[in-house]
């Protein structure tokens, strides 16, 4: 097993950081998921966009819901950070494979809410957010283990 | 922290089990718990304290268009009026439910379908109403909001919601020469600005918005089941009245306002 040298017990922390913010991913794609199959309509106003972006046809991909993708994402996040924090380096390369398609993913579906559906939604923007805060932590130990 | 790696190396798995776990539970609950929510029918629609108000304010707005979009019979007792946008997601949805009443009810009530094209949200919700109301023009509205609506994410997304609007009319048999004139014509405008015209009268800043006899309903209402127990109450208490005041007055259309049929 690796272990951590003192010197880089902050970066140590990192992954356990990660793993907490992934749960906050993980609760608000399982929300997003009960959402769009028990979505009750909320009407549509002049000023804001009702369901415009979580019942468009991008809400789903081969006929289930982007958001049980991310649900799935971040429950896999979640576990390679969590493996890291207890010692397994290792894993740490795989989480960052993970978030980067994440991200990847994650500018794509913000793009379709800003150019394609001109909606944005509320619960998305904010795993928008997740994923990127989970990008950041993993540069951020990258960045912090080359320079030592 | 090092030690506790080494002898707790089962830990990690147990943590990502529970997490899955909770998870799984967590949605699976708030998944019943909505679904209930949901479901459950709030018939609070007599209680209002402003009821009287919103009734003689529903009396008293303007007509809209004349003749109105309307299925069923015009002297059914029970009076469904819908304010959609055909470019709101949310009417989309609300379209088969509606549809599944009218086949339910017949002509047992008289359904009436106003435009109410949200201008700022949604660029392309007038253009879409005056398409169908061109339709209307040949005789095939419903013809033409079934298309709209069905389609919507289609045309809603392509940077010329026209061409689709004329391929509808072409699929749906209507002469497209006249269809397209009577896109660009008054007569067809001037309807979608009555309907416009009643539903600011109304209140309306939201679509879709359903009135049952002159009674707005909440978003909470708009499923099949909670419409059903509002169109059989109503249906009940036209029937209570007119056995009471049976000698008097015939009871069609005695609930009625607007001056519907021509």
């Amino acid at each position: 097993m690796n272990e951590f040298p003192q010197t880089r017990n902050t970066v140590a922390k990192l992954p356990l950081l990660a793993a907490v913010v992934a749960l906050l991913g993980l609760a608000d794609a399982v929300y997003l998921t009960i959402h769009h199959y028990t979505a009750v309509p909320v009407p549509c106003g002049e000023s804001f966009d009702c369901g415009a972006v979580l019942t468009s046809q991008y809400a789903e991909m081969f006929g289930v819901p982007i958001a049980i993708f991310g649900a799935i994402a971040y429950f896999t996040a979640f576990s390679l950070a969590t493996l890291t924090a207890f010692g397994n380096r290792s894993m740490w390369t795989l989480f960052g494979i993970q978030v980067t398609l994440m991200m990847v993913f994650t500018t794509w579906l913000v793009y379709l809410q800003g150019f394609v559906i001109e909606a944005f939604c509320q619960f998305c923007l904010i795993s928008a957010g997740i994923t990127l805060t989970l990008f950041i932590l993993f540069l951020v130990s990258k960045l912090s283990r080359s320079n030592q | 922290m090092n030690n506790k790696n080494q002898t707790n190396s089962g830990l990690p798995l147990a943590i990502i089990g529970v997490v899955l776990l909770a998870a799984i539970v967590g949605g699976w609950w708030f998944y019943q718990n909505s679904k209930s929510q949901a479901s459950k029918p709030k018939t609070n629609v007599n209680q209002k304290t402003d009821d009287a108000a919103a009734l003689s304010r529903y009396a008293s707005a303007p007509p809209g268009a004349q003749p109105s979009n309307m299925l069923g019979s015009p002297s059914a007792v029970v009076t469904v009026e819908e304010f959609a946008d055909f470019q709101c997601p949310t009417c989309a949805v609300q379209h088969p439910k509606m549809k599944e009443i009218i086949s339910l009810y017949g002509n047992r009530i008289k359904f009436i379908f106003r435009n109410f094209p949200l201008n700022q949200a949604h660029p392309k919700a007038y253009d879409a109403a005056v398409a169908a109301e061109a339709a209307q023009l040949q005789g095939k509205y419903w013809a033409m909001q079934d298309q709209l609506f069905t389609n919507q994410q289609k045309w809603a997304t392509a940077p010329d919601a026209r061409k689709l609007f004329e391929e509808y009319a072409q699929k749906i048999g209507l002469d497209v020469a006249k269809f397209q004139s009577d896109m660009l014509g008054l007569p067809a405008k001037t309807r979608v600005d009555a309907d416009m015209q009643r539903g600011r009268a109304l209140g309306i800043n939201g679509t879709p918005t359903v009135f049952i006899n002159g009674r707005q309903l909440t978003f909470e209402m708009f499923g099949v089941e909670s419409m059903r127990q509002i169109i059989d109450a109503e249906l009940q208490k036209a029937t209570n009245q007119t056995q009471s005041n049976q000698s008097t007055i015939p009871s069609a259309g005695s609930t009625d306002n607007s001056a519907e049929n021509k």
